[in-house]
């Protein structure tokens, strides 16, 4: 069952003189509970891809269908729904808010999920500990260090359950020790059975996906499964 | 599907320019609710001068004729008589119809006179002007009428300028009297009169504007006693409740002039001036003045409006990132958007409640300064500045209105950026 099906998905846009094709065409299929990377060099189209992905760039041309729903025809208001209940966010540079707590950062999409204060609470610290930072939810982002922001980050991409996992460069601004806590943090959601898509430009970090999809001038000039996507997790009930 | 407690947490990261804003809009509520506070009182103040005295009377009086018409050519004067009075009084819409008379003389106490000379009343004038007695004194009684008596009631300006030893007048800032001068004797021209009674202290005026602290009183009959021939000065008519005020001065004209064969066209033979009608224009000037006052406060209000929209702008783009990271995990545009009208409605409702406590206490003072015996302070009926319930409310619907205008556009481009430009931005 595919979860993401793309179909000649385009992105240009006017840069001075000049016309750009971010992404020119893009034809492409996730399953379910894959585990896999876009891969390119820096310029190549792979952040437009995975923010034609996130739903938070709409693309020029082409079909965009995620989970059964046309999201290439939704609205901006239809979108942020999408991008609430959906998709999970992780960023290179955290993108935390700097004045919130551990806490108050991971429950932020379930408050526009409309989801009450008490059970807010309780479903971020689940996602804390989770994550090993149970001892630090009153903590502010500039009380943590890099690793430790970016596992607030993972917590809030997952705190709404959604569908897909959306990492760009994740492990880019960590020293190599923390990078590794994240991509094993990674493999152990794969293996829980979530879908996760890795933006990166780094191919260790691409090998440790089971599927490489190469971009290169807005288009797709490979695609390579490491491993074969024999194993659909189940993925675990009740969380 | 609002974060609240960060509302607060990006205000308080914030805390110079809210402060900054909160003074302006604390300071322009003070400056509009105390504008009409001020404008109020002086209104109700008029009010209170004007409720009394001759405030709800017609004046008719005699002048000269401007028209050749029936037994009056140009110029010639035309005198109302006592007997006129008779004749009104028949009029089922008129409710009381009391003379009066000017004496022409002055009236002295040793070497001390008044500014205005003597009226001639009746008993009834008394209560058709409110006119109130000092205690130890008395007004006119029916004897007195009977008798012609010589005696004398005095308003209290008059007395202190006639009975106080001291002679260093002041008419903003009158003396008290020293002592009584109830059952001394005074002059009306060369004739002995003797004080009955002293009136109380009254900003109002009565006959064609005198003030009433200033008359003097003197039995009708009495002055009748020394007048052959006598001319009235003037008709104090009340029309009766519910009548039509421009209807009952006509036919009171009407009946006087037929009985005169003077012309009705004409105007300035014989004068109807409504003293109600007079205070309704002055009325209407005051709420003139305080919407002027108003619309001064209320541009005060925009200029700190404007700086709130400034403040919010800027709020709005150093928080580029954050509206990007809350539209990234799901925020709609409808969302952003009350997340800054709401900050705004926060930052104005603070600035608004202070000012309007601010202006409550400066109200409260200024209604405690004791200013007592300025005759022009009287003369305006005692103004002291109110809050009323009226004026709070339109304060608060000037803040609330300036307050949406100026949040409107900083939140609307807020929710206009897109999560990826924001995100970007950084």
């Amino acid at each position: 069952m595919s979860l993401v099906q793309l179909k000649d998905i385009s992105k240009h846009y006017q840069s001075g003189d000049e016309h750009v094709y971010a992404l020119d065409g893009v034809t492409l299929t996730i399953k379910k509970g894959e585990f896999l990377s876009i891969l390119g060099p820096s310029g190549s189209g792979k952040s437009t891809l995975m923010n034609v992905l996130g739903c938070l760039d709409k693309p020029t041309a082409g079909f965009y269908q995620l989970d059964d729903h046309d999201v290439s025809s939704f609205s901006s208001k239809e979108l942020a729904a999408v991008r609430n209940s959906k998709i999970g966010f992780v960023f290179q540079s955290f993108n935390l808010l700097e004045y919130a707590t551990a806490l108050e950062n991971v429950m932020l999409p379930l408050v526009y999920a409309g989801v009450n204060l008490r059970k807010r609470r309780a479903k971020a610290a689940e996602l804390l500990e989770r994550v090993g930072l149970g001892d630090r939810m009153s903590h502010k982002p500039n009380q943590l260090s890099g690793g430790q922001k970016q596992r607030v980050a993972i917590a809030r991409a997952l705190v709404n359950d959604p569908q897909i996992i959306l990492a760009d460069e994740p492990t880019g601004a960590l020293d190599s020790k923390s990078g590794a806590e994240i991509e094993a943090l990674f493999s152990e959601l794969h293996h829980e059975g979530r879908t996760l898509i890795v933006v990166t430009h780094d191919i260790s970090l691409a090998r440790r996906t089971k599927r490489i999809i190469n971009i290169k001038d807005g288009k797709v000039v490979d695609d390579e499964i490491l491993e074969p996507s024999s194993t659909i997790y189940h993925r675990r009930e009740g969380d | 599907m609002i974060a609240f407690r960060q509302i607060i947490q990006e205000m308080a990261a914030e805390k110079l320019h809210l402060g900054l804003t909160i003074l302006a809009i604390a300071w322009a509520t003070v400056s509009i609710a105390s504008m009409l506070a001020v404008g109020e009182g002086l209104r109700q103040g008029l009010i209170r001068t004007t409720s009394n005295g001759n405030g709800d009377l017609i004046l008719l009086t005699g002048g000269f004729a401007t028209l050749d018409y029936g037994n009056f050519s140009k110029g010639k004067q035309l005198n109302l008589k006592p007997d006129d009075v008779d004749l009104l009084r028949a009029l089922p819409s008129l409710a009381q119809v009391e003379p009066s008379a000017v004496w022409s003389a002055s009236v002295t106490y040793k070497d001390n006179g008044t500014w205005q000379q003597p009226l001639a009343v009746y008993p009834q004038y008394k209560n058709l002007t409110g006119l109130q007695i000092d205690s130890g004194g008395r007004w006119f009684n029916p004897l007195d009428i009977k008798e012609q008596r010589k005696v004398i009631v005095i308003g209290k300006s008059a007395a202190v300028s006639l009975f106080n030893e001291d002679d260093d007048f002041d008419w903003e800032n009158m003396p008290d009297l020293e002592s009584s001068p109830i059952g001394k004797q005074l002059k009306v021209g060369e004739e002995k009169f003797t004080v009955i009674g002293v009136l109380k202290s009254n900003p109002s005026n009565i006959e064609n504007g005198i003030p009433i602290d200033y008359a003097v009183f003197v039995p009708f009959t009495t002055w009748l006693r020394f007048h052959v021939n006598p001319s009235l000065g003037a008709i104090n008519i009340k029309p009766a409740a519910g009548v039509d005020r421009e209807k009952a001065a006509a036919s009171a004209r009407q009946v006087i002039a037929r009985k005169y064969g003077a012309s009705t066209e004409d105007l300035q033979l014989l004068q109807a001036q409504d003293m109600l009608l007079r205070q309704k224009t002055m009325r209407q000037f005051l709420i003139g003045l305080q919407s002027f006052l108003g619309i001064i406060g209320l541009v005060t209000l925009a200029v700190a409006g404007i700086g709130i929209a400034n403040v919010m702008y800027a709020t709005v783009k150093r928080a580029t990132r954050d509206i990007g990271i809350r539209m990234a995990v799901g925020a709609r545009p409808g969302a952003i958007k009350l997340h800054y009208l709401i900050q705004a409605f926060i930052t104005i409702s603070i600035g608004g409640v202070i000012g309007l406590i601010l202006t409550y206490a400066l109200v409260q003072v200024l209604q405690n300064i004791p200013i007592q015996g300025s005759g022009f302070y009287d003369y305006l009926g005692q103004p002291t500045p109110e809050l009323s319930f009226t004026i709070v409310s339109l304060v608060i619907l000037a803040l609330s209105v300036v307050g949406i205008a100026a949040a409107w556009f900083p939140a609307r481009h807020a929710a206009a950026i897109t999560p990826l430009e924001a995100l970007q931005g950084e």
